[in-house]
């Protein structure tokens, strides 16, 4: 797990900014939110497939925490919080489709990766044959994804991609780490035969930790799960 | 926020053991973070937040700058309480006492039963009320004459009496005549001069400043006329039996 650097921009701490909020400060939130959106962004789009949907989701999210903020008692990270409630948004709406249109689920899936594939990231962009290359396993990987359970799509989003513990993830879906662990272990059984054609992985990604110099650009403070007492 | 039910999915109940050997998952969780997203939210995306974010932060002030209903310390309450009472019963014992004096004798049946009903609590008013002078005092019983103006204030009879041309203007002037209340308004004799004989009162007609004469009684009528000031011409007239 790596450190989370102090916020390069004010003095206040997530749960300061909270607190100010609650107490009426009008701009704490914003900065609250503006530290953290990357992170929850790409949980958000990677929990809901494509950006059209994932940015409803992360402004439910957004809403949510804004008007519930008073209701944080502390038990939890700011951040953690955040990302519950965040990814929650992102599954109600996953669920509320899957209502909405249940027989159209499978085809929507396919073309929810389709367009989540228009916004995968590049970090090849340098060389361009290797970015191909990667665009084209990352998007094996997101169609993988995508016929995932939303509830285990999560939890590997959450531990596999953003490098949270099991206990992390665990909290911030509400539910018991054995659960967490079994959706992980049975979502990856459920990937292995898709991602088998892509042969084995680099020897630099190592499972769960990201590289450090992946870093969302637009920030220092949000790529690394949230650790307690901030 | 709705909490996750753990029993939606049986499956993921199940004893905590390895489903793919450790190699293989291993190279699965590789595969999952190669393709984390690392690009930071999109141009598009942070400015339609921030558009809901600014929303949220306008309705938020809105609602803190409602105004709302001030705190009143109990005891401060109480005793305005108090204050509001003594007050109360002041004005009953200034009526009693204003009411006889201001209006004729010979007045309608309502005033004199209210006036001594109004005599008969002044006792238990006591000498709190302040000794209101019966002349300072308005009749304010007359402002609520039916067909008066509802805008008239009872108590502010230094102002025209107001009249409308959408209200009647017999029991709108009816008790000036018939309580003498005339002499409870102000007497405009600047405006409208020429306007022939008779007690003048200030008014307003239709929001413009008016006079209204009372004509001298003849035979059993007397007859009123409304003057709009700057004009000679009666715009409204009535007749009222003589007091």
């Amino acid at each position: 797990m790596r450190d989370v650097p102090t916020p390069s921009y004010g003095e206040r701490s997530d749960a300061e900014l909270l607190a100010a909020h609650v107490d009426g400060d009008a701009d704490a939130f914003g900065e609250l939110f503006t530290r953290h959106r990357d992170r929850l962004w790409a949980v958000a789009l990677r929990t809901m497939g494509n950006p059209t949907d994932a940015a409803d989701g992360l402004q439910d999210g957004m809403v949510a925490a804004f008007r519930r903020a008073g209701s944080f008692r502390g038990e939890a990270a700011v951040t953690t919080w955040l990302h519950r409630v965040v990814v929650n948004a992102c599954l109600d709406r996953i669920r509320a489709a899957k209502v909405r249109a249940a027989d159209a689920l499978p085809d929507d899936l396919e073309e929810r990766a389709a367009r989540g594939a228009l916004v995968a990231s590049t970090d090849d962009d340098h060389d361009p044959e290797a970015g191909a290359l990667a665009a084209e396993r990352r998007q094996v990987v997101l169609d993988a994804l995508a016929t995932l359970a939303p509830d285990q799509r999560a939890a590997l989003v959450l531990v596999d991609m953003e490098g949270y513990s099991v206990a992390e993830a665990a909290e911030i879906l509400d539910c018991a780490e054995g659960t967490v662990k079994s959706r992980c272990s049975r979502g990856r059984a459920r990937l292995a035969p898709l991602l088998a054609p892509l042969g084995p992985a680099a020897p630099a990604s190592a499972p769960g930790n990201p590289p450090a110099a992946a870093d969302v650009p637009s920030t220092s403070a949000a790529r690394a799960p949230p650790r307690r007492g901030r | 926020m709705p909490a996750h039910d753990d029993r939606a999915d049986p499956a993921d109940q199940a004893p905590d053991r390895p489903v793919l050997p450790p190699a293989e998952e291993a190279a699965v969780r590789a595969r999952l973070a190669e393709a984390r997203h690392t690009d930071p939210v999109p141009a598009d995306v942070v400015a339609r937040l921030d558009a809901v974010l600014a929303d949220l932060a306008a309705e938020r002030r809105q609602t803190s700058t409602e105004p709302v209903a001030p705190v009143v310390p109990l005891p401060s309450r109480r005793r305005r309480a108090l204050a509001s009472g003594l007050v109360a019963a002041a004005a009953v014992v200034v009526l009693g006492v204003a009411l006889p004096q201001v209006l004729d004798s010979g007045g309608s049946d309502e005033s004199t039963s209210a006036g001594d009903a109004a005599v008969q609590t002044r006792p238990d008013a006591g000498s709190d009320a302040g000794g209101g002078s019966a002349d300072e005092s308005a009749p304010s019983e007359l402002a609520q004459e039916p067909g008066a103006s509802s805008e008239r204030s009872g108590s502010a009879f230094a102002a025209p009496l107001e009249l409308s041309s959408d209200e009647p203007l017999r029991p709108a002037v009816r008790a000036l005549v018939d309580r003498g209340g005339a002499a409870a308004y102000d007497a405009e004799s600047g405006c409208a001069p020429g306007t022939g004989e008779g007690e003048r009162v200030a008014a307003t007609w239709d929001g413009r400043p008016a006079v209204v004469v009372l004509r001298p009684p003849a035979a059993d009528r007397q007859v009123v006329d409304v003057y709009v000031c700057g004009s000679g011409e009666v715009v409204a007239t009535t007749a009222l039996p003589a007091p």
